[in-house]
């Protein structure tokens, strides 16, 4: 019995030593894989509320016109996998923006609370959940259907509004970085100049780079104004007027991407610059990366 | 058999603990995000440029990461960290008009 108890002690203290890290390990996981996981969680709900949607599209209209208790049934079942499915996939939605929202880098740049704006409606969306599982009519179910859409109209506007804010910030943090690096690329031109090197061509490209820099300022400017204003938006960041709030977005969101693909286009010709530093120095460029970057030649 | 009884106890404790340790990870940017470099050119290999101030690089999650010597200043992460942004921004469910 004394030995029984003792292989009995050390198996529970075995257990209680590896329980002592299950959480530590289990909290080790990289922003990185967080998101991904917020990621593959959304791609699966949407899934299956596409599934769920098709389900009852069909059952709808193959039991329009029945009457009898078993189709009714039928129907019923599909229309609150259809509904709880669609919160579901909300729910997802909200928590993939959420954690963009708190990403510690992020955190700041929003001057209201919209993590826990959208913390508000993740509460909204389970609550309609104990809704959708207690609805018995048709009625019920259309309440609750206008009350959804109802909701992911504001939830829609709302993150897309938040995104937004973010993209601005990083777009105008890129747009200082390339400032610093067009500086380095006008010093080098300048060295290469006094060993008697032809700069021409890398010149020209020096030139395009600029060019491509200075329309995406612009444009970005003018994004920076229209997100001050907020058209539609509270100062809180609750929808004040979906249809001014619409607009607003659309306006931004086309600047944005506008600001986006140019931005896209000065990291290619910064490219193309670096590209021709290497060649007209001899070959004997290295761009070392890591902490520092650096561009030699001779 | 009460050291037993303790144990147990102390593995109960140990499983919250755990719980507590379960409580996401301060969500900060992805290892991939590589801080924007201080570029330092040079013509000749005895001259040096001072480097520029580091630049604060943002990136994304779901990023690809590109080595030094195809994105050397790191502009290829910024733009797909913002692509991915614009992509979330555009996520959307299509409700039915009614039911």
């Amino acid at each position: 019995m004394k030995y029984t108890n003792r292989i009995l002690a050390s198996l529970v203290a075995a257990v209680f030593i590896l329980s002592l890290f299950s959480g530590v390990v289990a909290a080790i996981q990289t922003p990185a894989e967080q998101y991904n996981k917020d990621k593959e969680k959304y791609d699966n709900t949407k899934k299956k509320f596409e599934e769920a949607r098709k389900i009852f599209e069909n059952a709808r209209e193959r039991l329009r016109n029945a009457n009898d208790n078993r189709s009714r049934e039928e129907l019923k079942i599909n229309t609150k996998d259809y509904l709880m499915r669609a919160i579901d996939q909300t729910i997802s939605h909200l928590e993939i923006l959420k954690y963009r929202v708190e990403l510690r880098e992020n955190r700041g740049i929003i001057e209201f609370d919209a993590s826990g704006n959208i913390e508000a409606h993740i509460t909204q969306l389970e609550e309609m959940k104990v809704k959708v599982e207690q609805a018995e009519t048709a009625r019920d179910f259309t309440t609750i259907h206008s009350e959804l859409k109802d909701l992911w109209v504001k939830i829609r506007l709302e993150t897309r509004y938040y995104v937004g804010i973010i993209l601005n910030y990083r777009s105008n943090a890129f747009l200082s970085k390339v400032d610093n690096v067009s500086v380095k690329m006008d010093e080098a031109i300048t060295r290469l100049e006094n060993e008697g090197i032809d700069t021409t061509k890398l010149k020209a490209e020096a030139a395009k780079f600029d060019r491509i820099v200075a329309d995406a300022k612009q444009n970005q400017q003018k994004t920076d104004e229209l997100f001050e204003v907020h058209d539609g938006f509270s100062s809180d960041g609750t929808v004040s007027d979906s249809n001014e709030a619409r607009e607003f977005l659309r306006q931004g969101d086309g600047m944005q991407r506008d600001t986006v693909k140019k931005l896209k286009d000065a990291a290619k010709q910064l490219k193309d610059f670096v590209n021709e530093f290497r060649k007209i120095s001899r070959g004997k460029v290295t761009i070392e990366g890591s902490s520092t970057e650096t561009l030699s030649g001779n | 058999m009460k050291l037993v009884y303790i144990l147990i106890v102390l593995v109960v404790a140990a499983f919250t603990l755990g719980c507590i340790g379960n409580k996401p990870a301060e969500p900060t940017e992805p290892s991939t995000s590589a801080p924007a470099a201080p570029v330092e050119t040079s013509v000749s290999p005895a001259e040096t440029i001072d480097s520029v101030a580091p630049v604060e690089t943002s990136v994304s999650p779901a990023e690809t990461t590109a080595s030094a010597s195809e994105d050397p200043f790191g502009t290829d992460m910024d733009v797909a960290a913002l692509e991915s942004m614009l992509a979330d921004s555009s996520m959307d469910i299509s409700l039915m008009d009614s039911i």
